[in-house]
């Protein structure tokens, strides 16, 4: 049973934004929190930059567990937390299916 | 050593391989414009968000000789304009729908010439952060290519990847163009999924990662206990101590290589056995240093009739390996004995709880300049307590007179950590905000 998950079963992007707002606050102090919402955007309202996001996912896979599946691409197709919060959840999904 | 087949594999970029003939129907989409039609007569500033556009058009430039000059994907269309007009371009491309600007001349400017022969144009980031134009022309290139593949004839039957900006000089020189040359098909990666980077060099074992320090930090922490990277290039010559050591723990073998936007690679080591060792000089270049550590010189590079002074420090060896020891305006002179940022950085580093150090220096009255660091460790760190840390391990000079622990290194808006611009910060504000500053 994964917290990401509600009881039954289905996935909440929730708790998996509440964690990346977590790791950005605990690992990127540069990131603009204030403008923390699920439709933020990463780089124009968070300010996080390629090397930025790559820490957060780093941090998010080896402390949260929340981990981005191989063939996954990460670049401009990513535009805000709500997108970043699918991939996790995806990765989710891969892990316990 | 290109691939004879026009549609055999050139290169990839992240999954998607690309032959000389995707690069040439990319290449004539171009071409076709009448603005465009001939290279030779053009320098063109491009900002493409597709990287596999970006080479074709600078593969199209370089072999009919047009001058071009690289923008970082991602810079917000007026700064790239800006950019492009502040370094004399006749045509703006931006975005990926290829339709040039032709751009006005400076007012009362002489007209313009764009040089025989064409040239590739660099935006040096320098210490200030302000970026200076430095344009270097394809045959200069290529001699330089030329001797950095026969110096460096350890990654002969490497594969590439590129993990780094190929709209910079280091990713497109010495990555993707040198792969080329030697017959390889180099590899860039834009993917910033790091599962995805590992998994790259996973399925491609005789690999050559060129990547920034920071990168190979974040994958040496994902890296799986049984995979280990096979060779690594680094650059640049400010590689802390512990994370090269952990980079050989788990790697196959670690180069270095060193250089500056004017000249490109100037040294490069097959064997890094400290920090600062970027070695054997490239031959086409004569290039003049310090006798010893405790002598060490300005780095001054010719070639031909041009001279570059680096800015750096440094000493070259018994066996003609050349040794970097610190940019010349992060030197702090302490009363009168030179103190190296690295050296205070690389002894701060061994602390169990610290995780990042930049020394940097302040005016003092009394001895000229002093010490002050700067770093991020796990927990609060009692300064007082590291302060006797520190006169425990270094000499007196080299003791940091003031610490600040902060979360984050501050860094310039190209994401490069300054020591000029951590004196400078300090210089404006001599009491450190927390949080609320606006951004």
């Amino acid at each position: 049973m994964s917290k990401y998950r509600d009881s039954g079963g289905r996935q909440t992007l929730a708790p998996i934004t509440e964690t990346i707002r977590v790791a950005l606050q605990r690992h990127l102090p540069a990131a603009r929190l204030d403008n923390f919402s699920t439709h933020a955007r990463l780089n124009a309202d968070l300010g996080l930059d390629s090397i930025m996001l790559m820490e957060l996912l780093v941090s998010l896979e080896l402390e949260n567990g929340l981990s981005i599946s191989e063939d996954a691409f990460i670049g401009e197709n990513l535009e805000t937390v709500r997108d970043l919060a699918r991939l996790l959840a995806e990765g989710q999904h891969e892990v316990l299916a | 050593m290109l691939p004879t087949n026009t549609t055999d594999t050139l290169f990839v970029i992240n999954d998607t391989h690309y032959s000389r003939d995707d690069c040439q129907r990319a290449a004539d989409r171009f071409l076709s414009l009448p603005e465009l039609a001939t290279p030779e007569n053009t320098r063109i500033a491009v900002c493409f968000q597709d990287t596999f556009l970006w080479l074709a058009l600078c593969l199209a430039w370089r072999e009919r000789g047009g001058s071009v000059l690289p923008i970082h994907p991602g810079t917000p269309k007026s700064a790239a304009r800006e950019l492009a007009l502040r370094t004399d371009c006749t045509h703006f491309l931006y975005g990926d729908s290829g339709q040039p600007e032709a751009l006005p001349r400076p007012e009362g400017n002489t007209p313009r010439t764009v040089a025989a022969g064409g040239e590739l144009i660099q935006l040096s980031s320098g210490t200030t952060g302000t970026p200076k134009p430095i344009s270097r022309s394809w045959r200069d290139i290529d001699r330089e290519l030329a001797t950095y593949i026969r110096t460096f004839s350890a990654a002969d039957e490497l594969t590439p990847v590129i993990a780094c900006p190929v709209t910079h000089s280091y990713g497109l020189i010495c990555g993707f163009f040198a792969g080329l040359e030697r017959g390889v098909v180099p590899r860039i990666v834009t993917n910033l999924n790091p599962r995805f980077i590992l998994d790259q060099l996973r399925s491609h074992p005789r690999s050559l990662l060129y990547a920034s320090p920071t990168l190979l930090s974040l994958l040496l922490r994902m890296l799986p206990d049984e995979q280990t990277l096979h060779r690594v290039m680094v650059s640049g010559a400010s590689l802390p101590m512990p994370l090269l050591e952990q980079l050989k723990a788990r790697s196959g073998g670690v180069f270095q290589q060193y250089g500056c936007s004017e000249t490109g690679c100037i040294a490069i080591a097959c064997h890094v056995a400290e920090a600062g060792m970027v070695g054997t000089p490239l031959e086409h270049l004569d290039v003049v240093a310090g006798e010893s550590a405790d002598k060490p010189a300005e780095i001054c590079v010719s070639s031909g009739e041009r001279m570059t002074r680096t800015r750096d420090l440094g000493y070259m060896d018994d066996h003609g390996c050349l040794h970097f020891i610190a940019r010349m305006d992060d030197t702090i002179n302490v009363a009168g004995i030179n103190v190296y940022p690295a050296d205070v950085e690389n002894v701060v580093l061994q602390h169990p709880e610290i995780r990042e150090a930049v020394a940097w220096k302040q005016p003092d009255a009394y001895a000229g300049e002093r010490v002050f660091l700067t770093f991020v460790a796990g927990h609060e760190i009692d300064t007082e307590a590291l302060r006797r840390w520190c006169r425990e391990r270094l000499s007196p000079h080299q003791v940091p007179a003031a610490m600040e622990q902060v979360e984050e290194i501050p860094r310039l808006a190209n994401g490069k950590i300054s020591r000029r611009y951590l004196s400078e910060r300090y210089g404006l504000s001599t009491h450190r905000h927390h949080k609320e500053t606006p951004a």
